[in-house]
């Protein structure tokens, strides 16, 4: 296997756009190229994850930027999406089948709760209004309180970090500050989770290209971030295991890694509960223990290891294809230095990308310098 | 009188027995039934499932989908029953009060308007006694 680097970043600010999404997803690509010192024809293979924006999405984007005749594949995989296409395009570089592959991951929202039944029958949790988002993230929440005695103000805290770091993001859909009471306070959604502890309805559009070595030392990358460990798993019924520990575990032994390896961390922050419970399932800290973290402030961006710094899915926005992909520019810029405000304090050299999707999916990734 | 329609079929009967499958091979349960077993893939038998339960757990929903506007608040769970099987369901809570997770809880008939405006039985739980 040969090994696979981070050669360009590169996003668009999320928000509610006017512009068509695959004009906005084109920004991102040349954001991004830009960022590789690249050019869209030296791209051999590219990805676009998106979840609800229709077939072929991905080539009305490319489109936009050129048409040169390259192997395209869409990919959707819930809020895994973007994570899942990065995962495909490390294996087309390290099995040698390509140098330059490119991911882009963007998504046009609808307001309010998702309909995951889109296009199809209705199923019959949805007939009894099960199948709704909050629902089963507060159903989680109230499975731990019942656990471990974590209380709503320590889920309430992960939505004022997270805000705060999202302040000084140029690229997130929210730049707003709330209090822990304000995050206490605003309209209930399925109890004990507040509006302010759900990601907000974002448009958004995030591109990475990837690259194999002998390309990464022409392009003479100052500081060349390798992409060691990924992995895409499902739920399972054969083993008594958390989804997300399964999968960080396989990521962690490619990489030769562990958690204490860790400097940064974005994680599937859709709902505060879910922040603390993927502490827990990352291995940053014991079960149960999650809740002591956010209050030890050891996941604030001035803490040891920082979780989201850039605004997470609570306040940069979740457009669900883009988001595995987002979390990789932010790994990026933080590993680099290039942060600005928002530049964890604690010199780091590892970051680890977490989504998960509706479906049972978990997707990880691990970046080093 | 005509009986009430189920709001799905091949998930419960009249009564709200829940219809589910069971692996002879292996012995696997699955809820709803489904033709191969989620452990070993062997083809699985229907089978009626027990009518009780604990609550594992369970929300409060004050913001529901734009296609059930109108039916918030209302309270869902899930509920392990003794085959081993999670059921996702409603929850008879009128006084929206807190529950108590691992609660004993049995499983009843219950007709709901459903999204065309039409009276439809579903399966719910509520807490035994």
């Amino acid at each position: 296997m040969r090994n696979v680097y981070v050669q360009g970043v590169g996003m668009v600010k999320c928000g509610r756009y006017t512009e068509k999404i695959e004009t906005k997803a084109a920004e991102a690509c040349m954001n991004a190229l830009q960022d590789a010192g690249m050019k869209w024809r030296d791209v051999q293979a590219a990805y676009a994850a998106h979840v609800m924006q229709g077939p072929s999405a991905g080539q009305k984007v490319f489109s936009q930027i050129g048409i040169t005749g390259l192997n395209v594949t869409n990919v959707e995989n819930a809020c895994a999406s973007g994570s899942t296409a990065l995962h495909h395009a490390y294996y087309d570089i390290a099995y040698g089948k390509y140098d330059v592959v490119l991911v882009v991951g963007f998504e046009k929202m609808k307001r309010g709760v998702i309909d995951a039944n889109k296009g199809e029958e209705r199923s019959y949790e949805d007939k009894l209004g099960l199948q709704v988002m909050p629902s089963e993230y507060a159903q989680k929440a109230q499975r731990h309180m019942y656990e471990y005695g974590t209380t709503p103000e320590q889920m309430a805290k992960v939505s004022v970090k997270n805000h705060k770091n999202g302040t000084y993001n140029p690229y997130a859909h929210y730049q707003k500050n709330f209090t822990l009471e304000e995050v206490l306070q605003s309209r209930p959604i399925a109890d004990p989770l507040t509006l302010l502890q759900a990601c907000p309805t974002s448009d958004g559009a995030a591109a990475v290209i990837l690259v194999s070595e002998n390309v990464m030392k022409k392009n003479r990358n100052q500081d060349p971030i390798k992409f060691v460990g990924t992995a895409v798993q499902t739920e399972t019924i054969l083993e008594d295991i958390d989804l997300t520990t399964r999968t960080a575990n396989i990521a962690y032994q490619m990489a030769g890694l562990g958690p204490k390896d860790i400097s940064l961390a974005e994680v599937h922050d859709a709902f505060t509960i879910g922040e603390l419970l993927h502490y827990e399932a990352l291995g940053f800290c014991a079960p149960g223990e999650s809740g002591s973290l956010i209050d030890e402030g050891v996941t604030e961006i001035t803490g040891s290891l920082p979780v989201s710094p850039s605004g997470g899915l609570q306040s940069r926005g979740h457009p669900l294809g883009m988001t595995g992909v987002a979390q990789v520019c932010e790994i990026a810029w933080q590993l680099r230095g290039e942060a600005g405000q928002r530049q964890v304090q604690n010199n780091p050299k590892v970051g680890l990308a977490h989504t998960q999707g509706a479906g049972g999916i978990c997707a990880v990734n691990i970046f080093s310098l | 009188m005509a009986e009430i329609p189920l709001f799905e079929e091949g998930v419960m009967d009249q009564d709200a027995r829940l219809i589910g499958s069971k692996c002879p091979d292996c012995n696997q349960y699955a809820f709803p039934a489904q033709s191969y077993c989620p452990r070993c893939s062997h083809e699985m038998e229907r089978t009626a499932l027990s009518q009780e339960g604990e609550l594992y757990t369970y929300t409060i929903i004050r913001q529901g989908p734009p296609w059930w506007k109108d039916k918030v608040p209302y309270t869902v769970g899930r509920v392990k029953l003794p085959e081993g099987v999670i059921v996702k369901t409603q929850i008879k809570n009128d006084e929206l009060s807190p529950l108590q997770i691992g609660t004993k809880m049995q499983v009843e008939p219950h007709v709901m308007i459903n999204e065309q405006g039409e009276k439809v039985k579903i399966y719910r739980f509520c807490p035994v006694g």
